[in-house]
């Protein structure tokens, strides 16, 4: 190769390094200008209708109903036990915590490359959103926003092994951290998506489908939120220190289209 | 001209791979245009319109993903210089030729993201995939862009 193609080469590595390769008003300005230019296209596959079978649509719609039914009974009985765990509280002397104020939010587009795992949300800095908030969706714990732009947001994925979650196995009590693992071409056929809990205490009884939820460590993620429940649990074969947790997901990762941003 | 179908081209294709699903029977990979649009320029236009495509791409790329930004637009950038001075000594209009400039663009980008998220044997499949992938749909795009150029020329 030419002398020219290494100045050339060397001048573009060079200039991420000094204007890149942290974060500087320049990388932020060129950040934003290039998400707004691009935001309008990505919205435009909204317009692109979606038609589904209907034999699939009539199996959503009895799924539907039923877990419908299975919900009202368990508001009806969770409600009974919200009052009383206030009446306990309040006889304990307890603070009251206030619920989760939440802005809904539609997923515009995912991540444009396959190494990181992130989603566009349609709101943004004029909603009140801003880095580090968590989001949810009906089912539990998705991820948390990263970056802002006045309309839209990025949120991280706690399928992405850069999210972590300070976490909770409900039933012990046993603390650890939760991250996404990447097991694409596992041998599960259909991929099926597992988190790993870490720092779990070897001696700690771990059942089989316990749940994990958020503990509201960290300050990013609220307590009490839920991530998964639990597939199997082994000691670190390195350190031998911990028991590593493998976690099924209650968010389906791969069927995001709504989900709502924790504002407090 | 060639601004307008190069432009209109980077921002439908950078919709259509942000909006893609993960293909499980394709090892839940997403398929990418992009690299195939970069080796498109670099092997179609001069230096310096073919490096601002590529830095352009990058950047718009990075912009709607968690990638660390400018990342992408550098290693485009790196492959675009390259590309155009492999290319005296290329064919452009052979298939094989425009299939391994996609392959190696996509397999750079692959490679540069390995070196942030850390290197396993997982990855290195999907590197490989995700070459492959890109290798299938570059001779495609290759063919309508240059129909559409040789359209928008004649008239």
């Amino acid at each position: 190769m030419k002398r020219q193609n290494w100045v050339i080469i060397g001048l573009l590595v060079l200039g991420w390094i000094i204007f890149l390769g942290q974060p500087t008003a320049v990388s932020t300005k060129l950040h934003m200008i290039f998400v707004q230019l691009s935001t309008p296209f990505v919205k435009l596959g909204d317009q692109i209708p979606v038609v589904h079978a209907r034999r699939q649509l009539d199996q959503e719609n009895k799924n539907l109903r039923a877990e419908n039914d299975s919900l009202r009974q368990q508001v009806q009985s969770l409600a009974e036990a919200g009052r009383r765990n206030l009446e306990l509280e309040r006889q304990l002397g307890f603070r009251q915590r206030a619920p989760f104020r939440t802005l809904g939010a539609r997923v515009i587009g995912r991540d444009t490359s396959n190494w990181w795992k992130s989603i566009q949300i349609d709101r943004g800095a004029q909603d009140g959103l801003r880095e580090n908030l968590a989001v949810v969706n009906a089912d539990g714990l998705i991820g948390k926003v990263v970056s802002v732009t006045k309309g839209e947001a990025r949120v991280l994925l706690l399928s992405d092994a850069n999210c972590r979650a300070s976490a909770l196995l409900q039933d012990s009590r046993t603390p650890g951290v939760v991250s996404g693992s990447e097991n694409a071409l596992a041998s599960n056929p259909r991929l099926q998506m597992t988190f790993q809990m870490t720092f779990v205490d070897r001696n700690a009884t771990i059942k089989q489908g316990e749940a994990v939820i958020t503990s509201g460590l960290g300050g990013v993620f609220p307590k009490g939120i839920l991530i998964g429940t639990v597939i199997s649990a082994r000691v670190n074969p390195q350190t031998g220190m911990y028991q590593d947790v493998e976690i099924r997901p209650a968010a389906d990762f791969r069927r995001l289209e709504e989900v709502m941003v924790i504002l407090e | 001209m060639n601004f307008v179908i190069v432009t209109t081209s980077l921002l439908l294709l950078t919709a259509v791979q942000s909006r893609m699903p993960t293909l499980w029977w394709l090892g839940g990979v997403r398929i990418e245009f992009l690299p195939g649009l970069v080796a498109f320029g670099a092997l179609t236009f001069r230096r310096s319109a073919a490096l601002a495509l590529a830095l352009a791409t990058g950047f718009t790329q990075d912009a709607l993903s968690a990638a660390p930004f400018g990342l992408t637009a550098l290693v485009y950038g790196i492959a675009a210089v390259i590309l155009t001075s492999a290319r005296a000594a290329l064919d452009r209009d052979l298939p094989w030729v425009q299939m391994g400039a996609g392959a190696l663009t996509s397999a750079a980008l692959s490679f540069s993201a390995c070196c942030v998220v850390g290197f396993s044997f997982g990855a290195f499949i999907k590197l490989l995939l995700l070459a492959a992938t890109s290798a299938v749909v570059t001779p495609p795009l290759f063919l309508t862009l240059d129909s559409v150029r040789y359209a928008t020329r004649t008239r």
